[in-house]
């Protein structure tokens, strides 16, 4: 176990520092700099303002070198300073870290809870008016985009029907903030979580109408287990194990679906930070989160191989 | 009797401030033998929904476009220093910071702020200040610090974007030259509430620069990097204004939290509580405001039916900047002034504004047509003539065999069927443009930085005092706008030389005309910002509380009540 996860967690390294270079170059190539985003011509700055600017941010060194100074710091816990707010990175991605953090937290709980108890249901009672509807919502929940979806989840239940904020993380002045927290996290978490859940009830429901049919289940119904013991102790560990790749695979997407749920609902966290400095082409923060988003992103696909190695054993095998 | 009353006044202000207990206002008002009604009455004032009616407020304000290259680093509540750029987070330094001098929201008149009074003698300028100023930590707010904050700016080590706007107190130019930290010797600080600035030459145009300026506190900043000031914590953590609201919070990402200044020089606010709240999509800020979330939300014409509907919601405009076509005259297909009069009279201005705009917009044909004091009577309007606009070309020689790059940055929907709009028209005249979007990338900054570009579609913003044209037309704007025409600097010289504003209007009044007859850019459309406004809620006072996002106008905030 010790040196599949000292392999995996290699792996996890590399592809951390390639994904760091591909943001550096793909950041050097687009054209203008932050510069040119501070002082668009209609702010009449003078050449030479502009150039003692660049000059001030370091924006004049060679590219290869500005990369391994930024490399170096980084490995020092130092992402630099914020272009345009002039803020420690570090300090801004970790103030914003912890409600993308719960954002997603919530979303993959609750997607998880609703998709894998929907398709498991629609798998057990297949073809019925259950396994129908679930179908039809499904496709529904995959279908609609996240920002429309957002949208109208504002207009019903915070417009129309007042019961949750529509914006925003906290309320000022909340008399109750644990309450008020969760009460801003309904409408973001559950947009967010129901395209993953749409699709994990499709996936469950498929890995598990697939292990039904299996002869061991039939042996264990033979021996005489009752039905919930062979759906509980046989049928659904089975199943389970392509729904745990599912969900690895799909985390990525909910990181960045939660760029466009934030920016929707105002929610203070990494994705609308990640907008607004790639509007202002404020590169600290830009590689800052990258690398960041990557980390989290890592890790998460080491914690489902280890999840799958618990489930499965045979996956350890090499 | 007249002692009751008393006791029931003192009452009533003890339960509007919460120091009483619920019950034991109900005890004290019944040992005073008030009816039942009265006891309601008090009961209601002490409740926590009436208190907070009567002291918390929460704004919204658009984050700001940044789509285009017209971006402005600015992000969901979020402050920075205004030094270097600013403008964005203006909407904090109205609330937070004082000026010396300011502009009522019609951009009309100056009013003061710190400065109680001043005076201009040719080439002195004396500033006397209101003695109550006061820094929010309750340090006196002096001369000192204007003198302090004039040279910060002026330093060229800060790159600040609005120093240049002192450039005639003397001294300037030499502290150009010279090692930061820099001080002009132009100010001289005589007491506390007297500040002179001594200028090279007469200077009309210095009180325009005060429109960009908050005060800055020098026994905060004063020992601070100049080069660096800007990265200062003072700006996000130990934000020390002297404004009628005082710093409490900034929650990152979300908002910032104020609360009243009691000692605020121009009286208390009535707002004890203020949320100001920066969003980047309209949507989700209007969203807030129908939920009734907050007083006011930034909007588009798009959504005035939505904002119409609802209950005590009122559309206020400010001035959002002329949109302008902005013609590269330096380019040889455009030099002839013919040509550029051709594309004024192609654009059929009158039908965009009404259909697209939707009546959120006046046509126009000049600059700044907001400062209604200066605008020329005999400015041609260039009314749609598209013959006329064929045969200028015609006189010209205009090869119509050509495509022309025409850019544009506003993000928004109508700016984009105002593009395909212009388009047309400038087609059935001969002129073929490709439209370009600018995201941001840079590309069109570049033009500009080398000159190549042709047309674009854009504006200047909101300018608060007329001499700033030569800003782009003068001196300055002749390399990236490549203008150049004596009879417009000397209008402009002459109206820079004198203090008498009707001799100032006749001298802008014909730099404006040389303008409109010579078309460097073509003016269009005088567009307006839509904002939504619950006057439920809310309640202004009298003099306009809004005014153009990028000019620190006077906003009277410590008048605003809360009134539902």
């Amino acid at each position: 176990m010790a040196s599949f996860l000292a392999q995996r967690f290699l792996h996890g390294l590399t592809v951390v520092l390639g994904v760091s270079l591909l943001i550096f170059i793909a950041v050097e190539l687009a054209p203008g700099d932050v510069v040119d985003a501070m002082m668009p011509p209609e702010a009449q700055t003078s050449p030479e303002a502009k150039e003692r600017m660049r000059e001030q941010l370091g924006l004049n060194d060679p590219a290869p070198l500005r990369y391994v100074q930024w490399l170096g710091r980084t490995f020092t816990g130092d992402l630099g300073y914020s272009m345009t707010s002039q803020k420690p990175v570090i300090n801004i991605v970790m103030t914003r870290l912890p409600a993308t953090l719960y954002l997603v937290g919530f979303a993959l709980v609750a997607s998880v809870v609703i998709g894998v108890a929907t398709g498991t249901i629609a798998a057990v009672k297949q073809y019925s008016w259950i396994d129908y509807l679930s179908t039809l919502m499904s496709f529904f929940w995959l279908s609609v985009p996240g920002f429309f979806l957002g949208l109208g989840m504002i207009y019903i239940f915070a417009v129309r029907l007042g019961w949750f904020p529509s914006f925003g993380a906290t309320s000022a002045g909340a008399s109750h903030p644990a309450f008020d927290r969760m009460h801003h996290l309904v409408l973001p978490g559950l947009t967010l979580a129901l395209e993953l859940a749409a699709a994990l009830t499709r996936y469950t429901r498929a890995s598990v109408v697939d292990v039904l049919h299996m002869d061991y289940l039939r042996t264990a119904r033979a021996k005489g287990l009752a039905e919930r013991r062979v759906l509980t102790a046989h049928a659904l560990r089975n199943a389970f194990i392509p729904i745990i790749t599912v969900i690895a695979v799909r985390i990525p997407y909910l990181v960045g679906g939660a760029v466009i749920i934030e920016t929707v609902f105002q929610w203070p966290g990494l994705g609308t930070l990640m907008l607004n400095a790639s509007k202002q082409k404020d590169y600290p923060v830009i590689m800052g989160l990258a690398l960041i988003i990557t980390i989290l992103v890592v890790l998460s696909s080491l914690i489902a191989d280890i999840a799958y190695s618990v489930i499965d054993p045979r996956v350890r095998v090499r | 009797m007249r002692d009751q009353a008393l006791r029931f006044d003192s009452l009533l202000s003890a339960a509007s401030t919460g120091s009483l207990s619920r019950r034991e206002l109900a005890r004290r008002a019944a040992a005073l033998g008030l009816g039942a009604p009265m006891i309601a009455s008090l009961l209601h004032a002490s409740s926590p929904v009436a208190a907070m009616a009567q002291q918390e407020m929460t704004l919204s304000f658009d984050a700001g476009a940044t789509g285009g290259g017209g971006g402005k680093p600015n992000s969901a509540a979020t402050a920075y220093c205004y030094i270097v750029n600013g403008g964005s987070q203006f909407e904090i330094n109205r609330m937070v910071d004082a000026c010396l001098i300011t502009l009522d929201a019609s951009l009309q008149e100056f009013v003061g702020d710190v400065a109680d009074s001043w005076e201009i003698e040719d080439t002195t300028v004396t500033f006397k200040l209101n003695p109550n100023a006061k820094w929010h930590d309750g340090t006196p707010l002096t001369s000192k610090d204007v003198a302090f904050t004039l040279n910060v700016l002026t330093d060229p080590a800060t790159l600040s974007r609005w120093g240049g706007a002192f450039k005639s107190i003397e001294g300037y130019a030499e502290a150009q030259e010279a090692e930061s930290p820099t001080s002009l010797s132009g100010i001289e600080t005589p007491d506390d509430q007297t500040l002179v600035l001594h200028l090279t030459e007469a200077d009309s145009g210095l009180l325009g620069g005060f429109m960009y300026v908050c005060i800055l506190p020098e026994h905060i900043l004063g020992d601070a990097d100049r080069a660096t000031i800007d990265q200062n914590p003072f700006w996000t953590e130990n934000r020390i204004g002297a404004g009628p609201f005082k710093w409490v919070q900034l929650v990152e990402g979300e908002r910032v939290e104020l609360e009243a200044n009691e000692d605020y020089h121009l009286g208390a606010p009535q707002i004890k509580k203020l949320n100001l709240l920066f969003f980047s999509s309209f949507e989700t800020s209007l969203a807030a405001f129908q939920q009734g979330s907050n007083a006011v939300a930034a909007m588009t014409s798009n959504d005035v039916e939505l904002v119409e509907g609802i209950e005590g919601a009122e559309i206020i405009t400010t001035p959002a900047g002329v949109g302008a076509l902005f013609i590269n005259v330096s380019q040889p297909d455009f030099a002839d002034v013919r040509v550029r009069q051709a594309l004024s009279y192609a654009i059929d201005r009158k039908t965009i504004t009404e259909t697209l705009f939707q009546g959120y917009a006046d046509p126009v044909s000049t600059e700044v047509p907001y400062l209604e004091w200066v605008q020329p009577d005999d400015a041609n309007p260039y009314d749609y003539d598209p013959d006329k606009a064929k045969s200028l070309l015609e006189e010209a020689g205009w090869d119509g065999s050509k495509t022309y790059e025409l850019w544009y940055y506003y993000p928004d929907q109508v700016t984009a069927s105002v593009m395909e709009a212009m388009q047309q028209y400038l087609a059935a005249v001969g002129v073929n443009v490709d439209l370009r979007f600018d995201d941001g990338s840079g590309v069109r900054v570049k033009e500009f930085d080398e000159g190549t570009w042709y047309l674009t579609y854009g504006s200047f913003g909101v300018q608060p005092s007329p001499a700033n044209l030569s800003v782009i037309w003068g001196p300055q704007g002749r390399r990236t706008y490549h203008y150049d025409s004596e009879a417009f600097d000397s209008a402009m010289d002459a109206a820079l030389r004198t203090y008498e504003r009707d001799e100032q209007a006749e001298h802008y009044k014909e730099a404006i005309r040389i303008l409109n007859e010579d078309c460097p850019w073509v003016w269009l459309f005088d567009r307006k910002n839509l904002i939504a406004f619950n006057t439920k809620t809310l309640s202004t006072g009298d003099a306009p509380a809004w005014g153009p996002g990028n000019v620190l106008y006077h906003n009277n905030a410590n008048e605003w009540v809360v009134t539902e």
